[in-house]
């Protein structure tokens, strides 16, 4: 299938104080026409980095995303991301590229009614006629999102509306331009678990009616096996090993991957003792050369800490980034 | 919040100025027409014989009816007086208010939005001076350039004396000659107050999380200044504009005599040194009065700009 | 310590200055022996020149002098009155911060009705009843300047009252007062010093404003306010001297403090720096 986002070499740096911080190093990603993949990893792994470096969403003097190419299909087009300028990269955003972020809460502007925040991104995307019910829109796409009485909430404040709401009105929002690329960074992980599961179904449902292209960045295993079709495993801003959902579900490669796979709970094994990762995720600014995982490993060498290994192909699909493959 | 402010306020300016030393009746004594039968006559009128909490509570209990007494130097009623000189003083301070929010808030946004640029450290520079200006000894020297050395502008009074011929829209310019420098007066401690709150202002609501959402949206930089920002800013502004106040009103004092400007602050002025207790009083009062109101507008303001208050149960 | 905050650009120049006015106050005197009251009739209004660096006022008496004796007062008032606003605002905030209930509710209803109130509004009656002197005017400036002081004060005593050793030396059986001076004192002392050095730089401008207006330090006395007074006067005789010496003893004075303030609180107080640094 065709290649719709091809992500070469990106990295991202924050700055603080004087130094820089790497929280992306070198990832290659890429996302086909009408896939879902999902990006997996612990906090601090560099995901929500990933997103918003996609997005060219961090600069100075915050921080800087570098690297080779980010090719980005359009309508028959290849375009490279990395090298638009502002101006052309602030019409992909919520156009062709959509982002949910995680919370919620902190993702609407506090003093705007939602039909006016939900209104600018509409106007700002299409040549602007007078005449048009952007409300009506609005309306269409809140119903799409199952929201409930879509006029009463068109005409709400963020505050009036509770955590799961909100959501559905983000994911109103990055649906309301109809993107070829949905990215959302955790998108129920700051929602109550009732709340959770109810979203999930509408994303479930979303990757079966639109024709949408979905990279999905969570920390939840289980979640991330039920709707990815491919998995990339981060660790400390490197990609450690990608593969097909089933395959790195059922034949992890990398030790980490397996140390995560071990630490998930089992519903049909209950009592059974979770296994937890020895160690802690180094900081980013105090990672060696080598492999970041290695002193977290229980089959580290000395190769491993001083020379980055390659990444090895399993099978066509299937690669990680281990020596001991 | 109102009463006990008006009554801390009216008590606290009430027993200073009956515990000082000096009476009104200083000047009678000097003036040897004035018996001791006339000086008694004169307290017995005013009930200046009376206790001091007596005094207060009579003169208290009129005030809520807006009666302040009269003058003890024209005999007329300090409420007429007062409301006289009270357009001149709003006008003189409106204006002020309207420079220092025209210019503080675009100014204040700019160093934030370029912060640490070459403008930031420049209007800095600029704030922290204003800060330190003598705001009275800047009047004066406004006053020797535009006035005395070219001639541009008027240095006193609201009007000229030609102002009864002058047509309409003469009479507007002529208004607005005579406030050019008044109002740059006034609004300078403000305008640097304003300008470096409107930019830590800025700055907080730029680092708050919805900003990046907004702008993966594909929001402008521009737009996010203007809509998104800017409406978030305006939220601590209003507090700004209850606190400004105070200082405007307690400024009007000095920069009205300065420039003979008739409002109320230069009736104060004139009753202060003349021991003019009820004028005193009287605009004691007006000034918390207007204080009050400044803080109810904008407290009103506040829930204007914050759905969050306004919705609050 | 003392390094690190001369390297601060705000702090030396406010501190240079600061010393510099101080030096002359001392110095001139000594060795010109021109006193500020001493008439020169036939110089009456002499524009600067060399042999009246700052010009002559209306009586022939020589304006820099009278700018350096002038200086003696204002300083003079700037630290006495912000002592008077110490000794009153700390106690009191840290008593209202430490004893919490109706004792600090008191006090900041007390507070909030004078930082309501136009203080220069409060000054002006108190003073025009008393009589106009440079004693009054230093105890009225610091009478009234005390509740923006309480009220940092009593913010920080509060935030330290709820830190861990304080509630431990409460335990230990320490008396009120020792721990309200022994243990909270060093902490609220940083803020305090910031505060009060930013008090000078306005109580220098408001004797100045006073005596300008005729309500501060008397003529024949010298005093930067009553100058300006002088050069109001003669305006009409575009004696432009008697302004622009004076505004700008009273603007680099002022400035030299609430530069040595920020700089403080820039080396104090990282996160309210003037300039913020991203």
């Amino acid at each position: 299938m065709e290649k719709l986002l091809e992500i070469k070499n990106l990295s991202a740096n924050y700055f603080a104080q004087d130094i820089k911080i790497p929280a992306l190093r070198s990832v290659n990603i890429d996302l086909k026409k009408g896939e879902t993949i999902a990006i997996a990893g612990e906090s601090g792994c560099g995901k929500s980095t990933l997103a918003l470096a996609v997005l060219k969403l961090i600069e100075f003097p915050e921080g800087e995303v570098t690297g080779d190419s980010v090719e980005f299909k359009i309508e028959k087009n290849s375009i490279d991301l990395l090298r638009l300028k502002e101006e052309e990269m602030r019409k992909i955003r919520g156009k062709d590229i959509s982002l949910v972020v995680q919370d919620p809460y902190s993702s609407l502007n506090p003093v705007i009614r939602i039909n006016k925040q939900l209104a600018e991104i509409y106007r700002i995307h299409h040549q602007t006629c007078e005449d048009i019910d952007i409300d009506g829109i609005s309306k269409k796409y809140l119903k799409m999102v199952h929201l409930p009485e879509p006029q009463k909430i068109l005409f709400s404040y963020p505050h009036q509306l509770s955590g799961g709401m909100l959501q559905r009105v983000n994911i109103a929002a990055a649906l309301i331009n109809n993107p070829d690329i949905l990215i959302s960074d955790e998108p129920t992980s700051s929602l109550d678990v009732t709340v959770q599961k109810k979203i999930m179904d509408m994303f479930f449902e979303l990757k079966d009616n639109f024709n949408l292209s979905q990279i999905f960045i969570s920390h939840d295993l289980n979640l991330i096996s039920a709707f990815a079709d491919r998995v990339y495993i981060m660790y400390a801003g490197r990609v450690v090993e990608e593969g097909k959902t089933a395959d790195i579900f059922t034949s992890p490669a990398h030790p980490y991957t397996i140390a995560l796979l071990e630490a998930l709970p089992h519903l049909n094994a209950p009592g059974l003792d979770l296994k937890s990762i020895p160690g802690e995720v180094p900081a980013p600014e105090s990672i060696g050369i080598g492999c970041a995982f290695a002193a977290r490993c229980s089959h580290s060498r000395d190769i491993c800490f001083n020379s980055l290994p390659e990444l090895k192909k399993i099978n066509d699909n299937h690669f990680t980034r281990c020596i001991k493959r | 919040m109102f009463i006990p402010l008006l009554i801390g306020i009216t008590v606290i300016s009430f027993t200073v100025m009956h515990l000082t030393p000096g009476s009104p009746v200083d000047d009678f004594k000097m003036n040897p027409n004035i018996d001791a039968r006339a000086r008694h006559r004169f307290y017995k009128l005013y009930g200046l014989d009376q206790p001091l909490y007596i005094q207060y509570a009579g003169w208290f209990g009129n005030v809520i009816t807006f009666d302040f007494g009269r003058s003890f130097k024209d005999g007329r009623k300090v409420l007429t007086k007062i409301l006289e000189r009270l357009p001149a003083t709003l006008l003189l301070n409106l204006f002020a208010l309207g420079v220092i929010f025209a210019v503080a808030v675009p100014a204040g946004v700019l160093s934030a939005v370029k912060q640490n640029s070459f403008t930031d450290r420049f209007l800095a520079v600029l704030v922290f001076a204003g800060y330190s200006l003598p705001a009275f000894a800047l009047a004066l020297i406004l006053m020797y350039v535009f006035g005395v050395k070219f001639g541009w502008l008027p240095i006193s009074g609201m009007v000229s004396v030609n102002y009864s011929y002058l047509s309409f829209w003469g009479k507007v310019f002529d208004l607005l000659k005579h406030l050019v420098l008044p109002v740059i007066t006034s609004a300078v401690g403000g305008l640097a107050f304003m300008s470096r709150y409107m930019r830590a202002t800025v700055l907080e609501v730029m680092r708050q999380d919805f900003i990046k959402a907004v702008r993966a949206r594909g929001v402008s930089k521009k737009g996010i200044i203007t809509v998104h920002i800017f409406r978030n800013a305006l939220i601590p502004l209003v507090t700004l504009f209850g606190l400004l106040i105070p200082s405007l009103i307690g400024g009007s004092v000095v920069f009205e005599t300065i420039f003979s400007w008739p409002g109320m602050g230069r009736l104060a002025y004139g009753a202060i040194m003349s021991r003019d207790y009820p004028v005193v009083m009287g605009v004691g009062v007006i000034m918390a009065l207007l204080t009050l109101i400044g803080n109810l507008i904008a407290d009103i303001g506040y829930a204007a700009v914050d759905p969050r208050i306004r919705y609050e149960k | 310590m003392m390094k690190k905050l001369f390297k601060n650009k705000m702090i030396l120049f406010g501190v240079s200055f600061t010393a510099l006015l101080i030096l002359l106050t001392f110095i001139i005197p000594q060795v010109v022996p021109l006193s500020p009251l001493q008439q020169d009739l036939p110089a009456r209004l002499s524009s600067p020149g060399a042999k009246h660096i700052m010009g002559t006022d209306a009586l022939g008496r020589d304006v820099f002098i009278r700018i350096i004796y002038g200086a003696r007062i204002s300083l003079l008032v700037g630290f006495v009155s912000v002592t008077i606003a110490l000794l009153i605002g700390v106690p009191l905030g840290l008593l209202a911060g430490f004893h919490g209930g109706w004792v600090d509710n008191l006090i900041m209803r007390i507070v909030d009705i004078m930082l309501c109130f136009p203080s220069i509004f409060l000054i002006l009656m108190v003073i025009t009843f008393l009589e106009p002197n440079i004693i009054n005017v230093m105890a009225v400036i610091g009478l009234t300047s005390w509740p923006g002081l309480t009220r940092y004060v009593r913010g920080e005593a509060l935030s330290v009252r709820k830190r861990d050793y304080i509630s431990a030396a409460k335990m230990m059986n320490i008396g009120r007062v020792r721990i309200l001076f022994i243990h909270m004192l060093p902490n609220v002392i940083a803020p305090v010093l910031i505060t009060a050095t930013l008090g000078i730089g306005s109580a220098i401008l408001t004797e100045s404003v006073l005596s300008f207006l005729g309500l501060g330090v008397q003529p024949p006395s010298p005093s930067w306010g009553n100058i300006l007074t002088s050069g109001k006067n003669y305006m009409g005789s575009r004696a432009w001297w008697l302004i622009l010496f004076p505004a700008g003893a009273i603007f680099l004075t002022v400035l030299s403090f609430n530069l040595i303030g920020e700089g403080l609180r820039d080396h104090l107080d990282p996160h309210k720096k003037f300039l913020k640094k991203g």
